[in-house]
């Protein structure tokens, strides 16, 4: 079947302000909990996977900083991107709504990242870029589903994880980690 | 005597059509190779990085090079270049550097090790540049450049760690480097010499690539490896 490209949905501004890197380390909510469960179900991982809390950010750094891990949940992102990106089709309308969304928040993303670390009595400028860039990442990949008209997309999901405070780290040595 | 600061739009529009249609050149030419940049080395290159954490940091970095390219555009609409000559154009060739896909973590890295020192030289040129809005936007963008070329290094020097790991960062070095001499223009160049008499740039195409290729060369050489012959490259 012949996929119709779609015009590209503008994605709405919800008037909250996002929360960025505010409650790291912090046990998650009960909504906080349910879009971490439909985001784990989103990435098809392995039901009841462990959820490991993460504390601090050297042990965010060295986690996800391990060669050799399982990277399937990355892919898994990444197969969905492709999907939705053609999905939406318009390419130059895509990125200029896109590069919007993304362009906006840039420098509130680094400075919450930056705020965060500090407090915590971490200074290390590469962690705080991988920080802002998975949060930027997370806010391309919303705007993606959005504009492909899947509200409902675990990207959704995952940025809401984001827009709460938390940064969720992926999948590693069969559990998941939630900073 | 020094040509006088040109401190915002309007002020620009009353400068001799010779210094509007040179700054033009400056700034188009940033917001196209940013962009090329981005989406010929910096996207690509999250699916060749080994972690998440390589990977969003890179995803950072890309957003960061995109985002330069933001900057020199505006810039461009503001001072009335067609918005389709503010970026990459299918009928005009690129740097050559450019037209090499992408194929690994490593040249990523080495790219960013020397290519990027490259862009720093460029940008640095700008920091006392007599137009005010362009002098702006270096100097916003050159500590996030220079963050860029320390990543290469500090990657570089990760890889450097394996037999087979120095093996690959020379190759790509071999690769690249001989083309990037060329990116800061021509000798005896027109368009340089009237760059610096308006003051928008400092330094002679000569000078930079002198200096650049000193700089790199010792860059390269604290970390255990060499420039290749530099071949002629458009």
């Amino acid at each position: 079947m012949d996929v119709v490209p779609m015009r590209p949905r503008a994605v709405p501004l919800d008037g909250a302000v996002p929360a960025w890197f505010s409650v790291l380390g912090l046990a998650p909510t009960r909504v906080e909990g349910e879009d971490l469960a439909a985001y784990i179900a989103g990435l098809q991982l392995p039901a009841g996977v462990p959820i490991v809390q993460v504390e601090d950010w050297t042990h965010a750094s060295k986690l996800t900083r391990a060669p050799g891990g399982d990277l399937s949940w990355w892919d898994r992102e990444e197969e969905e991107r492709k999907r939705l990106t053609a999905l939406v089709g318009d390419a130059d309308a895509m990125m200029k709504e896109l590069t919007r969304a993304t362009d906006e928040i840039a420098e509130t993303v680094h400075g919450a990242a930056a705020v965060a670390a500090t407090r915590q009595g971490c200074g290390d400028p590469y962690i705080i870029r991988v920080a802002a860039g998975a949060a930027m990442q997370a806010t391309h990949q919303r705007a993606l589903a959005w504009m492909a008209g899947e509200a409902e997309h675990f990207f959704v999901r995952k940025y809401q994880l984001f827009a709460s405070g938390h940064w969720p780290l992926g999948f590693y040595n069969g559990a998941f980690y939630l900073f | 005597m020094a040509y006088p600061e040109v401190k915002n739009i309007e002020e620009f529009k009353q400068q001799p059509e010779e210094y509007q249609t040179a700054v033009k050149k400056i700034v188009r030419s940033h917001s196209i190779n940013e962009l090329y940049g981005a989406r010929v080395f910096d996207e690509p290159a999250i699916a060749f990085a080994p972690t998440p954490y390589a990977k969003w940091l890179t995803c950072r970095v890309a957003m960061e090079e995109y985002h330069h390219h933001v900057r020199f555009k505006k810039l461009a609409d503001e001072i009335g270049i067609p918005e389709d000559e503010t970026v990459p154009n299918p009928s005009k060739k690129p740097l050559s550097i450019f037209e090499y896909p992408l194929k690994t973590w490593e040249e990523f890295c080495t790219i960013k090790l020397v290519a990027d020192y490259a862009e720093i030289l460029q940008v640095e040129d700008l920091l006392h540049c007599t137009f005010h809005p362009l002098r702006n936007i270096a100097r916003l963008t050159m500590p996030e450049e220079k963050f860029h070329a320390q990543f290469g290094k500090d990657f570089c020097t990760e890889l450097l760690q394996t037999a087979d790991g120095k093996v690959k960062v020379q190759e790509a070095l071999d690769q690249y480097f001989p083309y990037l001499p060329s990116f800061f223009g021509g000798a005896n160049s027109k368009n340089n010499e009237i760059y610096r008499k308006y003051g928008l740039k400092q330094r002679s195409n000569e000078e930079m690539r002198e200096d650049y290729i000193e700089r790199v060369g010792a860059l390269v050489g604290s970390l255990g490896l060499r420039l290749p012959e530099i071949r002629q490259a458009a």
